[in-house]
């Protein structure tokens, strides 16, 4: 149990910390957390990880969207990343991230990052394919957008 | 974009939640990181001192952060488990218990995490025990810590 602990956390660290942001810590613990609490009723093994992936990236947008509450966020409130080579690149690829909407931020994460295809990041995200392609544009151009400015 | 990281004590809270019956209590301890861990992290010396169910304890094996340790119960049971010891983590393993601990510095005190939880069924009876001893095993931890810190 507890290697499989060491194994899951850097995996869920990763979707939790690209969506949810500073609180990523948070939507880690909680989604291992309901992982380790229900690990006994998975029945397939091999849908662990889809399981898991698809648990981050919901408990990361829900804690995205608690973090944020009514108002934008500021860069202020966003902690540099410790783990880049490149702290100033790094520092300026979650400025622009964190002035996306944590719906953006999770396709961008699955499509971009994880190479998911339409119908698989419908799946994960609970919505249709058709709003998978028009957030995923929105979320591109705004990025590209925000990146320029 | 980088990943996020948790500390030991949220990766107890975790792993608790895996275990069927387990006792489980986190407190803030009035010492500093390194005088806790010193002694929970000292198997054979420390852990018989505050940890109730352990009146002696041996490590027989150990590889990087593997060991394998023999517990003496207080009742003269020998009993052999697997563990697994880290800064700020520990986690041990025997065909009949599992057992762990861990701790994250929080200014000059230590958030300190521990679980007890027995592997025989209809021991989830004696949880609400099992946490009241805890109680007192982390006031014991923390006079010992304290001493430490005064030599």
């Amino acid at each position: 149990m507890s290697r499989l602990l060491d194994v899951l956390t850097p995996y869920v660290g990763r979707i939790c910390g690209a969506v949810a942001l500073q609180a990523g810590e948070d939507a880690a613990q909680e989604t291992l957390l309901c992982v380790f609490r229900q690990l006994r009723s998975l029945r397939d093994p091999n849908a662990l990880y889809a399981w898991v992936r698809t648990t981050a990236v919901r408990e990361a947008i829900r804690a995205a969207r608690e973090a944020a509450g009514p108002g934008p966020q500021r860069a202020s409130d966003v902690p540099p990343s410790p783990e880049r080579s490149d702290p100033e690149l790094a520092g300026d690829v979650r400025r622009v991230l964190e002035r996306l909407s944590p719906e953006q931020r999770a396709i961008l994460v699955l499509r971009d990052l994880h190479g998911f295809d339409e119908n698989e990041a419908a799946r994960v995200l609970g919505v249709a394919r058709g709003t998978v392609k028009s957030r995923l544009h929105r979320a591109r151009a705004l990025f590209r957008r925000k990146w320029a400015t | 974009m980088s990943a996020v990281m948790l500390d030991p004590v949220r990766r107890m809270r975790i792993l608790v939640a895996g275990v069927p019956h387990a006792a489980f209590r986190e407190r803030v301890l009035d010492a500093p990181f390194e005088d806790v861990w010193g002694v929970a992290s000292d198997l054979e010396e420390g852990t018989p001192q505050w940890e109730k169910n352990v009146a002696a304890l041996t490590v027989l094996e150990r590889e990087d952060d593997r060991l394998e340790v023999e517990i003496r119960s207080p009742f003269g049971v020998r009993l052999r488990a697997r563990a697994e010891l880290r800064p700020g983590w520990c986690v041990m393993q025997g065909r009949l218990f599992a057992v762990g601990m861990a701790a994250v510095a929080e200014g000059a005190r230590t958030r300190f995490a521990h679980f007890e939880a027995l592997r025989v069924p209809g021991t989830g009876l004696l949880r609400p025990l099992l946490r009241h001893r805890i109680h007192h095993e982390f006031q014991a931890l923390e006079r010992l810590a304290q001493r430490r810190r005064g030599g």
